[in-house]
């Protein structure tokens, strides 16, 4: 489990090392949107070099990875016209896996694995996290959220 | 696999800024490989997936992708990769897994409508 976490976590630095290194001779590129989620639930057992040798799961293993750019090669924002030019949106990502198990010796398991980037992230973040639209005005009233 | 995937990324998005790369890849329930990369052998009892998209962004000049949504709006383009598995057997035991990738506005509307926050 550990050499599988230290893949992926080597592999999401080399990403993120490839963008912030990625220049051009006059624009500085701004480097992507990386973002991922590695999870192991229940038992994992791995033997061998980076666990090539043999693998064990039971219950659930999941990796979800996101690359998203935000600036082209001249240094511009990618970002969509919403309304008026006042108004923008940026790309949305949504990469989702959900397990509802009900039954045996584990009467109620959920499992909920979520990577988002953009509108899609703040949609999934203003539902789930349990927020009332009073919590979130009186969140924004606050200048703790932005409007 | 994991890190084939996430080198092409390095390949594709990330060195050419050029378009969203996402990936999802999901295990679930029981299952048991040895030998090198899988290859000797490989068991899954439950769910095994992944799915990938690549979106492209902007051309090689940097001109940004899209389509037009009325005045002064832009759309950006989309993807949708579901596998829905909804499974019930004897009394009382049921089983669901949802494995979703999506990119532009069915992002959206998945993650309004699964994040319980229904207008």
């Amino acid at each position: 489990m550990v050499s599988v976490n230290k893949l992926v976590t080597l592999s999401l630095l080399s990403l993120a090392c490839a963008g912030c290194t990625a220049t051009t001779a006059t624009v500085a590129y701004t480097p992507p949107i990386v973002a991922g989620a590695v999870d192991n639930v229940g038992i994992t057992a791995g033997v061998g070099a980076q666990n090539q040798g043999a693998n064990l799961t039971v219950g659930y293993k999941g990796a979800k990875f996101a690359v998203v750019p935000v600036q082209n090669s001249r240094g511009e924002r990618l970002t969509l016209y919403n309304g008026d030019r006042q108004h923008e949106k940026t790309f949305s990502v949504f990469a989702l896996l959900g397990v509802d198990a009900k039954g045996g010796l584990a009467p109620n398991v959920d499992i909920r694995q979520v990577v988002a980037v953009g509108p899609a992230a703040e949609l999934w973040a203003t539902g789930a996290s349990g927020v009332t639209p009073a919590d979130l005005k009186a969140a924004m009233d606050a200048g703790a959220v932005q409007r | 696999m994991i890190a084939g995937i996430l080198a092409c990324c390095a390949l594709t998005g990330c060195v050419t800024n050029e378009a969203i790369v996402a990936g999802a890849i999901d295990t679930v329930g029981v299952s048991a490989s040895g030998g090198p990369l899988d290859q000797g052998a490989n068991l899954v009892v439950g769910f095994k997936g992944a799915k990938v998209a690549v979106v492209p962004v902007q051309t090689d000049s940097g001109t940004l992708l899209f389509t037009p949504d009325g005045p002064n709006k832009e759309r950006g383009f989309s993807v949708l990769a579901l596998l829905g598995i909804d499974a019930a057997a004897g009394a009382n035991t049921r089983a669901g897994v949802h494995q979703v990738l999506a990119v532009g506005r069915p992002a959206d509307i998945w993650a309004l409508g699964q994040s319980g926050n229904r207008p």
